[in-house]
């Protein structure tokens, strides 16, 4: 007699890919013995990640659950998430067991993995490497599907991105797109992000972002997956700090002060908030005295850009999560755009990924739809507005299948 | 960890934020302010500011005043540049104050401040400025009469990947030393007529490592055939250097050869033996990333 777990979204080598948000999974009987309904609890059972039980969908889950499956091998349904402040640091390192209440012992293990993005200095050396080995892949020495996400973040399409309240729903969607493209190539990584508001001292070394020559060139350790980097034709990446390796860039808000600038609670409003564009993002991007990254042209050129910008993305996170604006029906969880300009409203489908070329939008799409995920449907291939603010579908639905090492879920 | 406990730490934590920030604003009356801060902390605020879509022009106005300037510390000038750039990054909504960005910027390339000179030449050669090309090209050409150094004007112009600048950079890789030289190189790593060059050098021990280095990114690119076949002399040959033979596997790993491994099934197998045989600890570590890459 076993016990079968069944979990959605299992990846084409039949992992599963867990977040914070929970996801509603069975557990079944299989060639049971004897006559009577079988009582098991579900546990932790794995050396890495964690999770948590309930039987409805909430972030109040608990380390163990009981189940009482029945003899006909109906399935029984219950609720399984990452445990908030436990994720996984390699694939398949959280596993859920049943425990038989009797004698029994273990009927069933089922390796998940709790996939979320993390601060880039907290990163085990695994970690750390895993990600740009999948990024030096995706580039393949400037040839590769890399070229896209560059030729996407371009001067010719910053109104599609920039200066608009579509600028964190579009660069959600972009890193979204980015995460699952490198997730195609090594299905344990996320992307990291840069807590620009403190010192990242192990970011800024040679085995990590590099560390810039005499003429500003990034330096890398021998044999590390960006030593041959080429973007654009040109080899290797610029970039120099106009701060210490060991010290946070000056005069850039904090994250306290960035939450704040949507207002106190409980009037906080995105309209506000979405001035984060200036400062602390704009003046991130600025906070190296040469390089690639300090202009919208070429940002892209340097991976330490979706470092940034994923920081950027986990700041509206963190705010969507204290202040609870999680519900695009909601007025201040979004705000009217600018100019009611296309691409920023909530029901507007963006570019590049709606394939829409000429007239109000940029003469070329690059890239294609966006990549699809084998753990969600959502948000589709093309995407709208709407679709990035519930990330974690807090109200229902389906999310969208990443979250924040320090932004839970709660309902 | 408990969500609810969780979510009561981060509301402290904002709550003590929020009123310190109140408190500091309370500490200094604004009435001549400026005048009375230092200029770390003059630089520091000219960036703080928060950046109302109201007040833009003025913010922007403001600081092109500060950053054309000289009579200011140059920390404060550089500030102002900074909070400039940021804004640059609104897009759009930067647009009508765009031209005015672009003339200051022109007018600091001639700024005996050579961290003001050499920042403006760059957000200038980004977007393809002419002007400021045309003041790299003289500074190539006329190193006496320079705004920047060689290897930073090499690096600027090749920001105009359409740009002509493959004799340029064929002179300047011939005279040139250290960085300008290894700058001359990444433009010529993107001329089909180098690849006997790149080849040379990649291949020559007597080379600094960033030039071999230089060399085999570029090649690959230009020939990844003749690459591949010089990056697995130099991995399977014990007596070259290590970081030049880390690197060869790294640019292997996620390059061509990765997709095409049942064809060199003897190179693997060297591959193999590396990962347990040689002392190098990045060798063995681009080994193992290697076959990981094959194996996908």
């Amino acid at each position: 007699m076993t016990v079968e777990f069944i979990l959605p979204g299992a990846d084409a080598a039949g992992r599963i890919l867990l977040t914070w948000t929970p996801v509603e999974a069975r557990a079944r009987l299989l060639n049971p013995t004897g006559a009577n309904d079988v009582k098991v609890t579900l546990r932790n059972a794995g050396s890495g990640g964690r999770v948590r039980f309930a039987t409805t969908r909430t972030h109040l889950g608990t380390p163990t659950l009981q189940l009482t499956l029945p003899v006909s091998g109906a399935p029984v349904r219950f609720f399984v998430a990452g445990e908030f402040g436990r994720p996984s640091a390699a694939l398949g390192d959280a596993t859920i067991e049943a425990r038989s209440a009797g004698s029994l012992g273990v009927l069933g293990t089922k390796p998940v993995t709790v996939r979320v993005r993390k601060d880039a200095q907290k990163l085990t050396p695994g970690e750390r490497d895993r990600f740009l080995s999948a990024l030096a892949t995706l580039n393949g020495g400037g040839s590769g599907r890399f070229r896209d996400f560059r030729d996407m973040h371009v001067d010719a399409a910053s109104g599609e991105a920039h200066g608009n309240v579509g600028f964190l729903p579009w660069h959600r969607a972009y890193l979204l797109d980015l995460e699952r493209e490198l997730q195609a190539i090594d299905a344990s990584v996320t992307l990291p992000y840069w807590r620009f508001d403190r010192s990242a001292p192990n970011v800024f070394t040679r085995a990590f972002m590099g560390v810039p020559n005499t003429a500003g060139r990034l330096e890398f350790t021998a044999g590390h997956p960006f030593s041959t980097w080429r973007t654009d034709g040109q080899l290797g990446i610029s970039r120099t700090p106009s701060f210490a390796a060991n010290a946070a860039p000056g005069g850039l808000l904090t994250e306290a002060q960035t939450i704040a600038l949507g207002g106190a609670a409980p009037n906080a409003s995105y309209g506000p908030f979405a001035r984060l564009e200036g400062n602390p993002h704009g003046l991130a991007h600025t906070s190296f005295g040469l390089g690639f990254i300090r202009a919208i042209d070429t940002a892209a050129r340097d991976p330490l850009f979706f470092m940034l910008h994923a920081n950027v993305d986990r700041l509206w996170a963190k705010w969507q999560w204290i202040h609870r604006r999680t519900n695009p029906g909601q007025a201040s969880a979004f705000a009217p755009a600018f100019g009611n300009q296309i691409g920023h409203r909530l029901p507007d489908t963006m570019w590049p990924w709606n394939g829409i070329t000429g007239a109000q939008r940029p003469p070329t799409a690059p890239g294609g739809t966006l990549a699809s995920s084998p753990s969600t449907t959502a948000p589709g291939q093309k995407p709208r507005v709407r679709a990035m603010i519930d990330y974690q579908a807090v109200g229902g639905g389906v999310a969208l299948g990443f979250a924040y090492d320090d932004v839970p879920f709660e309902v | 960890m408990s969500v609810d406990r969780y979510r009561k730490e981060v509301e402290a934590e904002l709550a003590k934020a929020t009123a310190q920030a109140q408190s500091s604003r309370r500490a200094v009356p604004p009435a001549g302010r400026a005048a009375r801060l230092s200029a770390s902390a003059r630089a520091n605020e000219l960036k703080t500011v928060p950046l109302d879509v109201e007040d833009l022009a003025d913010r922007v106005t403001a600081l092109l005043a500060t950053v054309r300037d000289r009579k200011e510390p140059v920390s404060v000038r550089a500030a102002a540049l900074q909070a400039l750039s940021a804004l640059d990054f609104l897009g759009p909504r930067f647009e009508p104050y765009r031209s005015d960005y672009k003339q200051a910027l022109r007018e600091l390339t001639a700024d005996p401040r050579s961290t003001l000179r050499e920042s403006a030449l760059e957000l200038l050669a980004i977007h393809k400025d002419p002007y400021a090309q045309g003041l790299l090209v003289h500074s190539l050409e006329k190193p006496a009469e320079a705004v920047v150094s060689e290897a930073k004007a090499m690096q600027f112009l090749a920001y105009d990947d359409h740009a002509e600048l493959v004799p340029l950079a064929r002179r300047v890789f011939k005279r040139a030393t250290g960085a300008a030289r290894e700058e001359a190189l990444r433009v010529l790593a993107t001329d089909p007529s180098s690849v006997k060059l790149l080849s040379r050098l990649l291949k020559d021990k007597s080379e600094t490592s960033s030039i071999r280095r230089l060399s085999a990114s570029g090649l690959q690119s230009l020939d990844p055939e003749v690459f591949e076949r010089a990056a697995r002399k130099i991995v399977a040959d014990d007596s070259d250097f290590n970081d030049i033979r880390a690197t060869s596997l790294a640019a292997l790993a996620h390059g061509r050869e990765t997709h095409d491994r049942s064809a060199d099934p003897k190179f693997v197998e060297t591959v193999q033996k590396l990962t347990t045989q040689t002392r190098s600890s990045a060798v063995r570590a681009s080994s193992k990333r290697f076959l990981r890459a094959a194996e996908g």
